[in-house]
């Protein structure tokens, strides 16, 4: 009795140990299920890509989402030329204090811009052929959010604009304590 | 016959200032706005064959009855890499329905917000 006594106790521990471990290990998402973006940057010099499939953006959404870094500055430099950001665009998000910008793409082409309303809007676009873009230029990150519906779309909107406010909140209190 | 020689060397002498006219890019985009039966639609024909279809279009609408308008819109930007719009207000919600309006036009857009005066800073460039 005592022997399979300490088995099964010998099993319980480790059946826990392997639990703790599944927990606490990243998920990893296979290479094949990752977004057309993260493919294409992944395995570019001086740039890191991230892709993430359920980052949660509120309670009740979660989206994927692939994020680019530079790692340097030909990375950064790299990034702006493949996304159209010109040295004019950035000269004037430089000047607000956070520099961030966001904008509507077309989907697995977030370096093409989409135009959904006005006197050159693409007709032929709908919800499901945009997603949203996001630039820091103090972080040196480009983030593409994979939308695919118009609620979608709006709340990474209000998410986007939300964190911009909220940053430059923060940078104000920073610069009231110093 | 002197005066001509002294002319003539005159002119030798003088150089053309040529001036380089500045090289400015004009962009030009053409869409065309139309209604039918008094609801506003978009179209955006890139070439002479798609302008030929919308034409087409518009008649067949007619020849069935329909209210139409339509004209051409001609787009000028003199410089084609940057239009900056700004707006500020001191209403959030006024501030975030201009930007994704602004978004939605094909601009980048930012949001920032001075705790001070209480304004929020809306830019959008293209």
């Amino acid at each position: 009795m005592k022997k399979h006594n300490v088995i099964f106790i010998i099993l319980c521990v480790v059946a826990v140990l392997v639990a703790v471990l599944v927990k606490r290990c990243p998920r990893t998402v296979p290479y094949e299920q990752c977004s057309e973006v993260y493919k294409r940057y992944s395995r570019v010099e001086g740039v890191r890509a991230t892709y993430v499939k359920d980052y949660r953006i509120n309670d009740t959404l979660t989206i994927g989402v692939t994020l680019l870094e530079a790692t340097d500055s030909a990375g950064w430099k790299y990034l702006l030329q493949k996304f159209n950001i010109s040295q004019e665009m950035q000269t004037v998000f430089e000047q607000v204090d956070f520099g961030v910008m966001s904008w509507n793409s077309h989907k697995d082409n977030p370096e093409v811009r989409a135009t959904t309303v006005g006197e050159c809007r693409d007709v032929s676009l709908t919800d499901k052929d945009i997603e949203i873009c996001a630039c820091s230029f103090r972080e040196r990150k480009i983030c593409v959010f994979h939308t695919q519906s118009e609620e979608e779309i709006l709340a990474i909107d209000n998410y986007n604009y939300d964190n911009m406010i909220n940053q430059t909140n923060l940078l104000n209190h920073e610069k009231d304590k110093n | 016959m002197a005066v001509l020689v002294l002319l003539g060397l005159a002119a030798a002498g003088c150089t053309k200032e040529n001036v380089a006219e500045d090289n400015v890019v004009v962009a030009v985009t053409q869409s065309a706005s139309y209604t039918v039966d008094g609801i506003q639609y978009y179209a955006n024909p890139q070439n002479d064959d798609e302008w030929s279809d919308f034409l087409d279009r518009m008649i067949a609408l007619a020849e069935e009855g329909r209210s139409i308008q339509f004209w051409r819109n001609d787009i000028r930007r003199g410089d084609a890499t940057k239009e900056v719009v700004t707006y500020t207000t001191t209403n959030v919600d006024l501030a975030k329905k201009w930007a994704k309006q602004k978004q939605d036009e094909g601009y980048a857009v930012s949001i920032s917000y001075n705790q001070q005066t209480g304004v929020y800073t809306c830019i959008a460039v293209r």
